[in-house]
């Protein structure tokens, strides 16, 4: 599981590299980020242009993170391709994760610092 | 079992109704390579991109259960079957095993989530289900034998 993170202030952003959060990269997504968010800023952005196919087993490595970084540590999420944002839609984890349809977005909406 | 219509027009040419069928290993992997064969499938059939989404998504998460549930624990893995039916405006599923019956012997419900829930609290899993109930209609759970069967529609989005 490709991903790329870099900090900027109070904010982590990390990129995923791949086309695809399923089931046969869900255990590897999940190890990956808790890596990359050890000892990070308080606000992560998880940047998912890149994503066009996210299952259910994706989804919950994603929710995974989220509580590894709760009640200090915020996620969001940037970049959602119309398949990955229906499948936050359905399942209303719109209304747990901030979603942005572009990273620049994401980083606008950040207060800054 | 009834779900929102969203049927709201027909997809384009060609009208012939088609069918095509895919034996996969039951793994993560195969599941992957056998989703991008049939959306390559429909798109030659002229099936939307939103459809095609659609359809990759259900499919996804009735072949995972399979391998995650069904087979689960099997010394070594099965076999899926998938038989799909398309028309211009219907598009069905046969999705075939020799695992363990479904808990019951009935479907799972899918429940609505809760997301007054306390974050600690929230699920990390059971969304597949309520995915496969809010995307698809008329889905049927059988056990005949040793065979798993379930069949689903999809109701084609206009596009």
């Amino acid at each position: 599981m490709k991903l790329s993170t870099r900090t900027e202030g109070q904010l982590q952003i990390i990129s995923v590299m791949e086309d695809r959060i399923d089931a046969a990269v869900a255990r590897a997504f999940k190890e990956a980020m808790r890596d990359m968010i050890e000892d990070g800023p308080p606000v992560v952005i998880l940047d998912l242009g890149q994503v066009t196919f996210i299952d259910s087993s994706g989804l919950g490595a994603v929710v995974a993170t989220l509580k590894l970084l709760l009640p200090d540590r915020s996620l969001t999420l940037a970049g959602l391709t119309p398949s990955v944002d229906r499948v936050f839609r359905l399942t209303r984890m719109d209304s747990v994760f901030p979603l942005f349809p572009t990273l620049d977005a994401a980083l606008a909406a950040q207060v800054p610092a | 079992m009834s779900a929102p219509n969203r049927n709201e027009g027909t997809v384009g040419q060609p009208d012939t109704p088609y069918g095509f069928e895919v034996t996969l290993e039951a793994s993560a992997d195969a599941v992957r390579a056998a989703l991008g064969h049939i959306r390559t499938e429909l798109a030659d059939r002229g099936l939307s991109q939103e459809n095609l989404e659609i359809v990759e998504l259900v499919l996804a998460e009735t072949l995972n259960n399979v391998v995650e549930h069904a087979y689960a624990g099997l010394p070594q893995a099965g076999l899926i079957g998938v038989r799909g039916a398309y028309a211009p405006d219907d598009l069905r599923f046969r999705i075939t095993d020799l695992g363990k019956p479904m808990p019951g012997f009935t479907l799972p419900p899918g429940e609505a989530f809760d997301v007054l829930k306390l974050a600690d609290e929230l699920p990390e899993g059971g969304f597949g289900w309520s995915l496969i109930r809010l995307l698809s209609c008329e889905l049927e759970y059988s056990r005949t034998g040793d065979m798993n069967l379930l069949a689903l529609r999809i109701p084609l989005a206009a596009g």
